[in-house]
């Protein structure tokens, strides 16, 4: 889990700061309960910023669900490999890593999956939105479907940048990839927003 | 500066990644040019619209409660483990002998086991192949309720026991019906509940020996167990964490 690891003291403070960005101090040999209680401190406090991740990466709302699950025991899990910093990028590194071989699984799975996606996995969104059909044309669904319609190595760097705030910094190591692979997915995806939203 | 270097630059000043001395210089060409101000402008507006109209996705309040119990879950059974391996009386030589003894033991259970672990395996494979079938078509529920009090004499008649139903709302693990199904030369009751979008089947039946089941087959979790005569197995396709949770609430 090299993606997990954490630098202290990166760049530019990330935008967002969010309720518990406390300096901790972890020692050697504590035990679980007290393990929970940081981790609870530290961690827990960023489900939303999880669960807004898992939810662009995986483009539904249940499977986010029951991804932000998995990327929690898993969190705490690696837990050790946390030492103090931004508790909100160490796990959204998680979250992403989680997000990613859950859906790798999922495309194993499903192989025929494509229309599966489109259709029966959007319907509890659809089922809501009597309102949404009446908004259909407006710039808030056409912005959702255009971020939806990126690759998900474009919509990662783009949430990433302009919902969690996060620094290049930053997301080069929750990605795994250097800072100008940042810079250059993130123009290419800005490009093609802007062209989806010209379209619409 | 150009306008090749504004433009290269115009993405991290939108970002807030340039130091003072080059913010100062994209601001003056930008004041300069108006094709750069143009595409600065689009860029800052889709930043802004971005974070203002696109869906914030918060988790919902069940999801926190989820994770945090499966948290302390988690913790409890590792603290428990590493309490015993600690345990201060545990020297080398006892630990020596008690693993001899366990040896010795697990060798006569094997023995002893092989026979009904072979047919533990066949009822496991069976289980496996009704939860899928189960979630094939329209042959999940006989009597699809989220009522216990239905549920429970709905299996009068069919079968020669009588289930025990419960129902786990509460704990977001819905009881959403029932079924019949056959399942080691005999018709047994199968209950069905509900965590998110994860169908679990919870097979009940009589019998005088325990399930020896695997944790998992084919991707689907497992958990087995026995009380008062009755054997139980919960399988899904949802995580072993929660799955054991649903097992540990039944058996409460």
């Amino acid at each position: 889990m090299s993606t997990t690891r954490m630098t202290i003291g990166i760049g530019r403070a990330s935008g967002a700061s969010a309720p518990g960005d406390t300096v901790v101090c972890k020692l050697p040999f504590m035990d679980e309960a007290s393990k929970l209680a940081l981790f609870e401190q530290t961690i827990v406090p960023h489900l939303n910023a999880a669960h807004n991740l898992a939810g662009w990466l995986t483009r539904n709302q249940r499977d986010a669900e029951d991804v932000v699950q998995e990327a929690y025991l898993r969190a705490f899990r690696f837990f050790d490999g946390f030492h103090g910093g931004d508790g909100r990028a160490w796990l959204l590194a998680v979250v992403r890593n989680t997000c990613l071989s859950w859906m790798a699984r999922r495309a194993g799975a499903e192989s025929a999956s494509v229309e599966f996606d489109e259709h029966v996995h959007r319907t509890a969104d659809e089922e809501e939105s009597v309102e949404e059909l009446l908004i259909k044309n407006s710039k808030i669904n056409s912005l959702r479907i255009c971020v939806e319609a990126l690759p998900v190595e474009y919509r990662e760097v783009i949430v990433l940048r302009e919902l969690q705030e996060l620094s290049y910094r930053e997301i080069s190591e929750i990605a795994g990839i250097p800072i100008g692979t940042v810079m250059s997915r993130l123009s290419r995806g800005r490009m093609r927003l802007l062209d989806c939203m010209e379209a619409k | 500066m150009t306008c090749r270097t504004a433009l290269s630059l115009v993405e991290p000043y939108v970002d807030g990644e340039l130091d003072a001395s080059q913010k100062a210089g994209i601001e003056q060409h930008l004041g300069e040019c108006r094709s750069c101000a143009f595409i600065h402008t689009r860029l800052n507006s889709l930043g802004i619209d971005l974070r203002n109209l696109t869906p914030r996705y918060d988790a919902p309040a069940h999801l926190r409660a989820q994770v945090l119990d499966s948290l302390r879950r988690k913790a409890g059974h590792r603290q428990a483990w590493r309490a015993f391996l600690a345990w201060p009386r545990w020297t080398a030589s006892a630990w020596a002998m008690a693993a001899t003894a366990l040896l010795a033991v697990s060798m006569g259970w094997n023995v002893m086991q092989l026979r009904s672990r072979n047919a533990g395996g066949e009822v496991a494979q069976e289980i496996v192949a009704s939860h899928v079938r189960s979630l094939i078509g329209d042959h999940l529920l006989d009597v699809p309720s989220t009522d216990q009090h239905n549920v429970k004499p709905w299996f009068n008649g069919k079968l020669d026991y009588s289930p025990e139903v419960k129902d786990f709302a509460a704990s977001n693990f819905p009881l959403i019906g029932g079924r019949v199904d056959y399942i080691d030369h005999r018709p047994i009751a199968a209950l069905v509940y509900k965590r998110r979008q994860h169908v679990i089947n919870l097979f009940v039946w009589p019998s005088s020996s325990p399930l020896v089941a695997p944790q998992a087959v084919n991707g689907f979790n497992l958990d087995a167990w026995s009380e008062a005569g009755m054997n139980y197995c919960a399988i899904s396709d949802l995580n072993e964490e929660e799955l054991l949770q649903f097992a540990d609430l039944y058996q409460q």
